[in-house]
């Protein structure tokens, strides 16, 4: 085996623009669970129409929309940064609007993976992804929103992989 | 070697050890049975009730005794447990990360020890057998290691070629061929023992004096709290509210006369040297019985640690599974020339940390504590990436202004002048704090380790091979990203440690070094 001194100037550098994106429809499924999530507050305004005054609910109504535009615009603009690229030897994630995280996991230290499929996910034809690493949850990866066709086979190139490395 | 094919159970003394624990449990209970059922149920029931709890308890040890068992079976270690809920779990040996031994005051005194056994990786796969003979303890645990080492043994002798090739580029020729013949020896045998680092009492008396008394002091306090407001429902039932007019007692001699601060002034002086004092007896009485007797023991691939007076703690670690060496100090510390090592290896998800603590290091220590853990120096020359110190002091800033300014507003509003000068002091202290903390913290990295330099009142030092790191994560606030500034997070099977407000375009380079060394290597790193 060759072991030759590697610059960090002369790696290939990862091309941000090399994220794949996911299918469009984990975007729909994002806008409607968040709306889905904000939906028993709607109740409350109800309540306050009822037992206050007009005005009071108004203004309850207005920020419960305004909430929901909130909610609805951050998912909206998370969809466009959540991303993953799979290269030879890593996978890399990126994920979060106001919290943008970027972790990079080599394949050499993956404990095992792991395609997690929830009824509103099966309902939109997608699923999850998770890879897990040792000691601890805070390097485990968790690519949500994937087409379950994909997602089978990056677990499938990964375990490969894997058992490669092992 | 022990023959565990057959199921055995713990020593018979674990039924008193069972018994003992419900008893403390059963204390409790009784307390409130006397105090709390007898006003409302009528005293026949409440009689029956607490003897079949008693009953109960008495006989629950015997149960639990005789239906736990262990026994190793094609290569797992099998333990079953539970009479109502069975219990089976099984653990793989070859994915056993530690085995120590504990012992608290209750199992020191029937002669009686525990073992816990950690595999890293999924959590809920730790195994606890709770009660076994001293000895028995012992052997087992060695039986254990013995098959472990068998099936580890040719992959070591693998590891230990790998880490020689990996080691080429950065080990004079010589010095690679005594690690591989290192490396070969410790697999033949185990047995040479030599004592690294022993505390006597003179050590105790200055880690005790050097302890953080702060922290020590509000334990003190949260301890004392917690146990009051335990208390306070017997108390209450008894003597009454002690508190209970204490509004009224305010209220009335704020009407007699007007509270001035001089008037408390003597109790606030009082109460902050009782503080002092009573702070620095916790510290004295923690380190004493946490470390007393401390004895670190060096046999070939492994760490031992054996310390304290009460619970006594037995801490084996392999070298090989040690992810990360810290180093952490304090003001008065560093006036001693000591640092605390804190030394993490591999370990599940679990609440029990099995971190090893050695309290007082000296220089010459410390250089011995590397060179042992990971049988490499320190390079001289390391690249260093430097945060924006000006980051650290407006994040401060900010947090401390969220109290700060209100307080500052409400100041000038009841025109208060000197709450007002504090609450700036405040805000100035805190800037001039984080920026000092800003201008130490450093990631520096040289072609086998990433050192991590954090704090400035209590600076520490964390080393990590950079093979042994499992992930690297950049991330940062949207708020940042026209700063050009990053937080790297170095994910290792031991946690994770971050450092903020480093420069995007060297952070990324950092991250993508790691990854590739940590592709390239081959070495086993846990």
């Amino acid at each position: 085996m060759t072991n030759q001194t590697i610059l960090a100037s002369t790696l290939p550098v990862l091309d941000l623009n090399d994220f794949q994106k996911h299918p469009s429809r984990f975007l729909n499924k994002k806008l409607i669970s968040k709306a889905a999530f904000l939906l028993p507050l709607l109740l409350g305004v109800g309540v306050l129409f009822f037992t206050t005054t007009v005005t009071y609910g108004f203004l309850g109504l207005a920020a419960w929309v305004l909430l929901l535009l909130a909610a609805l615009f951050v998912s909206y603009k998370e969809y466009f940064i959540r991303g993953y690229i799979l290269r030879e030897h890593d996978i890399t994630y990126r994920h979060g609007w106001i919290l943008q995280h970027q972790l990079t996991v080599p394949f050499n230290r993956i404990q095992h993976t792991e395609i997690n499929h929830g009824p509103i996910d099966r309902f939109f034809n997608l699923c999850e992804l998770e890879i897990f690493t040792a000691g601890g949850a805070s390097s485990d990866l968790s690519i949500s929103g994937l087409d379950p066709a994909d997602a089978a086979r990056i677990k499938a190139f990964i375990s490969g992989n894997v058992v490669a490395h092992a | 070697m022990l023959d565990l094919s057959q199921p055995t159970r713990q020593s018979k003394k674990s039924i008193l050890f069972y018994l003992f624990k419900n008893v403390k449990g059963l204390l409790v209970v009784a307390l409130y049975a006397a105090f709390g059922i007898s006003s409302r149920i009528t005293t026949g029931w409440s009689t029956i009730f607490i003897a079949g709890f008693a009953a109960f308890a008495l006989i629950a040890p015997i149960l639990r005794y005789y239906f736990f068992t262990f026994h190793i079976a094609a290569g797992e270690l099998i333990i079953n447990e539970g009479f109502l809920l069975k219990q089976r779990k099984a653990v793989p040996i070859d994915r056993i990360q530690s085995i120590n031994i504990n012992q608290n005051v209750l199992q020191r005194l029937l002669s009686i020890s525990s073992l816990e056994i950690d595999t890293a990786g999924s959590s809920g796969k730790e195994i606890e057998i709770p009660a076994l003979e001293f000895a028995f303890a012992k052997a087992l645990k060695d039986t254990l290691k013995g098959s472990l080492t068998i099936v580890n043994a040719t992959t070591a002798a693998q590891d230990a070629s790998q880490a020689a090739d990996d080691a080429t580029n950065t080990v004079p020729l010589n010095q690679q061929n005594t690690t591989t013949a290192a490396h070969k020896e410790t697999i033949e045998e185990q047995t040479v023992a030599e004592t690294v680092m022993q505390l006597d009492i003179a050590d105790l008396f200055k880690i005790a004096l050097t302890q953080n008394h702060l922290k020590s002091g509000g334990l003190a306090l949260g301890v004392v709290f917690g146990f009051w407001f335990q208390i306070k429902d017997f108390i209450d039932r008894f003597v009454g509210d002690p508190f209970e007019n204490w509004e009224e007692d305010i209220a009335q001699t704020a009407v007699t006369n007007t509270i001035q601060i001089t008037d408390y002034l003597g109790s606030i002086v009082v109460a902050f040297v009782l503080f002092c004092i009573v702070s620095v007896v916790v510290s004295f009485v923690l380190t004493f019985t946490k470390y007393w007797d401390f004895k670190m023991v060096h046999d070939g691939e492994n760490l031992e640690v054996q310390m304290g007076l009460f619970n006594r703690r037995e801490v084996k670690m392999p070298i090989a599974k040690v992810q990360i060496l810290e180093f952490h100090s304090n003001p008065l510390r560093r006036l001693l020339g000591y640092q605390t090592a804190r030394i993490y290896q591999a370990q599940s998800q679990s609440t029990k940390n099995t971190a090893i603590e050695v309290p007082a290091c000296k220089p010459a220590m410390i250089i011995r504590l590397q060179q042992l853990l990971f049988n490499e120096p320190l390079e001289t020359v390391l690249h260093e990436l430097k945060p924006n110190p000006w980051s650290y002091m407006r994040l401060g800033l900010y947090v401390m202004s969220l109290f700060m300014l209100p307080l500052l507003v409400l100041a000038v509003y009841l025109k208060q002048l000197p709450i007002a000068i504090v609450a700036i002091l405040v805000l100035a202290l805190t800037g001039y704090i984080n920026y000092n903390i800003g201008k130490r913290n450093a990631i520096k990295r040289d072609d086998s380790f990433v050192i991590f330099y954090k704090g400035w009142i209590f600076p520490s030092t964390i080393i990590t091979p950079i093979y042994k790191a499992q992930a690297v994560e950049l991330w940062r606030s949207i708020f940042i990203i026209r700063r050009q500034e990053i937080h790297v997070n170095l994910h290792t099977a031991a946690g994770s440690r971050t450092l903020k407000y480093l420069r995007e375009d060297e952070a990324r380079a950092l991250a993508y070094g790691i990854n590739s060394q940590v592709l390239q290597t081959k070495r086993s790193w846990m």
